[in-house]
């Protein structure tokens, strides 16, 4: 067996006792001595000719466009009832200021929130989770965030951060801050709007981070793996 | 016997002289043996076991290696004849793992904020000789954190492995004693001597070589990530001592200083001073455009023009003039070059000295301080900034001519004139008597208020060249920052200033100028540690520089 298994030329491709085919590249000829490659059509002829494909997708506008106006149907029959505010809408468009989706995922990644620790400061103030660690501005890939360390208020926390800016407006989402972060200090919350009229107020600090949408954190870090110190 | 013995380390032989230790004789033939307590600049103490390799010695009357019974230190162990090494066989390798495993017991793991974490000798050998999670499931020893040794040090206890570089450090180096290891056993903490205050001036060294982030500096406590910053090789000019350097800056801000390993120059260390030297440069008022007090020039000249009235006021030196240059020991070698060649050369003046830029300081000692606050007298003199021999003024006598209304142009380097005078009062009084003061500095002092012409110059952070110390070694330091406005690099605005005085600039490039000076090989040293940090490399965010610290 072993023997075989030596002799085998498709021993390399032997996965589990079976011989894996091999597949052969079609776009590939030799012309005397030397390979050369050209790029295979793969393509049918019914694909190049473009015209059935664009036939079916103007018989999908077609069916999303009637099947709007049957759901604005079904809507006039409540509004001819007086029952209008009730009644399901029929497009999707939403306008956007007056209205929102309701229909958000839980997970969709919008504006950011700082947590507190359920513990206040010396002298009764809120205290940000965040441990200053540069984990999130480490890997922001928009170069977004900003923060200076100091010296925590609380001696049982060594390093915290004095100031805590976001700049909203070059944050791309890519919820990496959150990621990174050991201590669940920075999260990503589902809330989308952000939208403002002053490139100014898109900078958010610590302080708007932390009370737009007031979270605390189950168990207070003192620091990673850390402890509450002993004297 | 000879001096040198042969040995061979992972398969390659090298060649060393007799009582070289094992892991200096593995670092010349490329082979990076992980230590913590060893440093090549303190002496050799064995305590971490983390060197440790297959160590076979050469029995001459069986003519054969014997086994070794164990694996041997290699940090202790001196090189000999015919003796094999392995470093990389799977006993060594799991030993590794198990001293690992030990040293991270207790501690916190706190690299979040912890100031080391990016440097930190711990991160990179769990990353390259570990990699498991710890077995460990009780709690943790707590000692003391953030106990404050001296002003400068901040010392956690938890963060800790007792290598105790640092207690070798005050006591072979410093030779001050200030600490020492206390208690037995996961008891065991660093301690501050009874009646010690550490605030000796190489006391921030401990941290340097501090292997994990247990002492930690206050002046770059939570300052920044080290991750952030970037490194040029440079030159403390605290001292005529030169220290090499490092410089850690991010964007237009230098965040601290480091000492770069140079043997004949300041071996593995600096002092307290040198670092602090990059608040100084900080604090500094300093001219972004040149100023001008003279009517054809108006108040802010633009260079061309200022350079060309410069330029045509010394050529008419030329003839019989009377032209008193004076520099600076802070000038680079080149500048000085440059400086002597326009001077004696190029406008044919004789009145050239430098002065003392700099005249308080720290008091010398027998470690690195000197007494001398200014880092670059002997290489300006050697360069050729000195009176010249027929007719020549030294500093005395060009200020006894300004005195007397014999000087017509006044070039100047840099700041401190007034120290050569009474008070700035009698500077000003003295130099109102020369028509044409002209002042190439970096930044602005008393004479800069009443010079015709101040042209501002690159800081030493801002440009490059070399510095020659006392004792006669060439340094190089590197441009770490943007120029402040338009100031500019002293040896093109001086090589501008010859063409502009009707000569020609004594050399082309810095290489030119190097070549002419005769300089020692060393001063272009950059890779001084290279090789030694290899394997850290992809281990940490830390992009470790050619000639970092030592660690």
């Amino acid at each position: 067996m072993s023997e075989q298994l030596g002799q085998n030329a498709d021993f390399d491709n032997l996965i589990d006792g079976h011989v894996m085919p091999q597949p052969a590249y079609q776009g590939e000829f030799t012309e005397g001595e030397i390979v050369k490659y050209y790029n295979p059509s793969r393509m049918t002829l019914l694909e190049k000719l473009y015209v059935p494909a664009i036939i079916g997708g103007l018989m999908i506008t077609a069916r999303v466009f009637f099947t709007n106006m049957a759901k604005w149907g079904i809507w006039f029959t409540y509004w001819i009832r007086g029952k209008g505010k009730d009644a399901p809408k029929g497009a999707v468009t939403i306008y956007y200021p007056e209205e929102t989706r309701p229909d958000y995922s839980p997970i969709n990644r919008g504006k950011h929130i700082l947590t507190m620790r359920q513990q206040k400061g010396p002298s009764g103030e809120a205290l940000p989770q965040c441990v200053a660690c540069y984990m999130c501005a480490t890997a922001c890939p928009a170069f977004c965030i900003h923060i200076v360390a100091g010296e925590s208020p609380d001696p049982n926390i060594e390093k915290y951060c004095v100031e805590f800016d976001i700049e909203m407006d070059k944050c791309i989402f890519c919820g990496y801050c959150e990621e990174a972060c050991p201590v669940d200090a920075i999260r990503l919350t589902p809330e989308p709007r952000m939208a403002d009229y002053q490139r100014e107020r898109m900078i958010y600090d610590r302080e708007y981070l932390m009370t737009w949408n007031p979270t605390y954190v189950e168990d207070d870090h003192v620091y990673p793996g850390g402890h509450p110190r002993e004297e | 016997m000879s001096d040198q013995v042969t040995l061979t380390i992972d398969g390659k032989e090298v060649t060393v002289p007799r009582g070289t230790k094992v892991i200096e004789a593995a670092k010349q033939v490329g082979v990076e043996i992980p230590h913590f307590c060893y440093h090549p600049g303190l002496p050799v103490d064995g305590n971490c076991r983390m060197c440790i390799a297959d160590v076979r010695t050469w029995n001459a009357r069986a003519e054969k290696h014997f086994p070794a019974r164990r694996p041997a230190v290699t940090c202790w162990t001196d090189a000999e004849e015919n003796m094999q090494v392995f470093t990389d066989t799977d006993e060594v390798k799991k030993s590794r793992a198990t001293v690992m495993e030990f040293l991270l017991i207790n501690h916190p793991i706190d690299c979040p904020i912890c100031d080391k974490a990016g440097e930190c000798m711990l991160q990179d050998h769990y990353m390259q000789h570990d990699g498991k999670r710890s077995e460990l499931r009780e709690e943790k020893i707590h000692k003391p954190r953030l106990k404050p040794f001296g002003e400068r040090i901040v010392y956690n206890g938890e963060r800790c492995i007792l290598c105790s570089r640092c207690t070798r450090f005050t006591a072979h180096v410093s030779k001050t004693h200030d600490l020492g290891i206390v208690n037995r056993g996961d008891r065991a903490v660093v301690e501050l001597a009874q009646g010690s205050t550490f605030d000796n001036a190489y006391t921030d060294n401990v941290s340097d070589i501090c292997p994990v982030g247990a002492l930690t500096k206050t002046d770059f406590r939570f300052k920044k990530r080290v991750w952030f910053l970037k490194h040029t090789d440079s030159v403390c000019g605290g001292c005529s001592r030169n220290c090499n350097t490092v410089v850690d800056h991010d964007r237009a801000e230098i965040v601290r200083i480091m000492p770069r390993r140079r043997d004949e120059v300041n071996g593995h260390f600096m002092c307290n001073e040198g670092r602090d030297i990059y608040k100084s440069l900080a604090a500094t008022v300093r001219t972004s455009a040149p100023i001008s007090r003279v009517d054809e020039l108006g108040a802010g000249p633009s260079w061309d023009d200022a350079l060309a009235w410069a330029g045509g006021k010394l050529g008419e030196q030329k003839k019989g003039g009377k032209l008193a240059v004076i520099g600076s020991p802070w000038m680079s070698n080149e500048e000085a070059l440059v400086l002597g060649h326009l001077a004696g050369k190029v406008c044919k003046s004789a009145w050239m000295d430098i002065k003392n830029d700099v005249i308080e300081g720290y008091p010398a000692d027998d470690l690195l301080h000197t007494d001398d606050h200014n880092p670059n007298r002997a290489g300006v003199i050697a360069a050729g900034v000195v009176p010249g021999k027929k007719d020549g003024k030294d500093l005395a006598a060009i200020q006894e001519a300004i005195a007397a209304g014999e000087v017509e142009v006044l070039l100047v380097w840099g700041t401190g004139l007034a120290n050569h005078y009474d008070s700035v009062e009698a500077m000003h009084e003295a130099v109102a008597k020369v028509p044409v003061v002209i002042q190439l500095t970096d930044a602005m002092d008393a004479l800069s208020e009443v010079a015709q012409l101040v042209l501002p110059v690159r800081n030493w952070a801002e440009r490059d060249g070399t510095w020659t110390n006392f004792e006669g070694h060439t340094s190089r330091f590197r441009k770490a920052l943007r120029p402040h406005g338009q100031a500019r690099d002293g040896f093109e605005l001086l090589s501008a200033m010859c063409t502009a005085a009707g000569g020609k600039p004594p050399v082309k490039t810095f290489k030119d100028a190097r070549k002419k000076l005769k300089q020692d090989p060393d001063s272009d040293v950059r890779e001084v540690a290279d090789g030694e940090f290899a394997f850290y490399k992809g281990q940490s965010l830390y992009r470790h520089h050619s000639g970092t610290t030592e660690v």
